[in-house]
């Protein structure tokens, strides 16, 4: 929202419109109510699962599932250090079995990074971290896919 | 106050734009969300506060409402602003709310209504300029209007939103919300009068 600095003094003042007063009147007054339930939104909304499937983890102590909203999370943490390229979508794909078959990551790539290069790096950390994760259960064809998507280009680093 | 956290994925947390927090947070980033959440809070709970009148079916609308954008955050698609997004939230949460509580939507307001001010019996207008007072008269103006009315005057005149950004929270058209918009102005213009 855009607003002229003195706009607000203005349309505060005693004498000017009293619609324009109510609405900046409004704007400058901070609800005591939202810092006392600020926490407890902040807890119960994090505390919330999101939709997710289940993928199977193979590890020496035996068979485990995965949500993919936890490999998700792990994949984006795996990739935070890139500095070339950042994921905004990462989907799973797997078998009847719930084995992971595929994983395609969407990223956004610093505008003048080499792609292929970022994207062969996205690929290598996906990999890497997903087999870490799951153990040895992808099918025996050869393990899973790591298609890399380049989405979005950004001229700011920082957005990544 | 600025939030200098540096985002894991770079940058500094309060420098980010809404869209990239949105990104981060729909892949699990919880700094990311805690940020948007801080960022809209105070005017989401501002919004839904007016609509539903009660700070305990307030603060169980928001919990809902930012539970709804944790959960729908990795399906955003960036049709519209982060914030509107945020808003249509709440005003579904807001909904859902009166529905349980079979809250009454206020009535249409007649000229009975427009000719009650909103100030208190022997107010002094030109000696109560305090900004509390101001916005306890306007809270009390706003609970005259129609649900569709108020929850269009805060969007549109408080919080800055587009028509059209309003219409999408609403789940109307611009035009409607032109018209709620011009019926709400009327009326708190009669109800405010004496803080002229």
């Amino acid at each position: 929202m855009s607003v002229p600095e003195d706009q607000g003094v203005r349309d505060a003042a005693p004498g000017a419109d009293p619609l324009a007063r109510a609405a900046e009147a409004l704007r400058l007054h901070t609800d005591a109510g939202w810092v006392r339930v600020r926490q407890r939104v902040v807890d119960a909304a994090l505390s919330a699962v999101r939709p997710a499937r289940t993928v199977a983890a193979q590890h020496e102590l035996g068979r485990f599932s995965v949500s993919t909203d936890v490999l998700t999370d792990v994949v984006r943490t795996a990739l935070e250090p890139l500095p070339d390229a950042a994921p905004s979508r990462v989907v799973f794909e797997t078998d009847d079995d719930d084995r992971l078959v595929a994983v395609r990551t969407t990223v956004v790539v610093a505008f003048g990074a080499d792609v292929v290069e970022a994207a062969e790096q996205v690929r290598q950390e996906v990999g890497g971290v997903l087999r870490a994760v799951l153990g040895e259960v992808a099918p025996a064809s050869g393990g899973f896919v790591v298609d890399v998507h380049v989405g979005d280009v950004t001229v700011d680093r920082r957005t990544l | 106050m600025r939030d200098e956290r540096p985002a894991p994925g770079g940058g500094v947390v309060d420098e980010l734009d809404d869209d990239v927090l949105a990104r981060r947070a729909g892949l699990g980033d919880r700094l990311a969300f805690t940020e948007l959440v801080d960022r809209h809070g105070p005017a989401l709970h501002r919004y839904a506060s007016r609509m539903l009148d009660d700070p305990s079916e307030t603060a169980d609308c928001l919990q809902d409402a930012m539970a709804d954008a944790w959960r729908g955050l990795s399906g955003f698609g960036g049709r519209s602003s982060v914030r509107t997004w945020m808003f249509t939230l709440v005003t579904h949460a807001v909904r859902r709310h009166q529905s349980r509580q079979l809250k009454r939507t206020a009535a249409p307001v007649d000229d009975e209504v427009l000719a009650r001010r909103a100030t208190g019996p022997g107010q002094d207008p030109a000696r109560v300029v305090e900004m509390q007072g101001f916005v306890e008269a306007l809270d009390a103006a706003l609970r005259q209007l129609p649900e569709g009315q108020r929850s269009a005057w805060i969007l549109k005149e408080v919080e800055g939103l587009s028509y059209a950004e309003v219409a999408e929270v609403g789940r109307t058209t611009p035009d409607v919300v032109r018209g709620r918009l011009s019926r709400a102005r009327a009326t708190l213009t009669t109800l405010l009068e004496d803080w002229r």
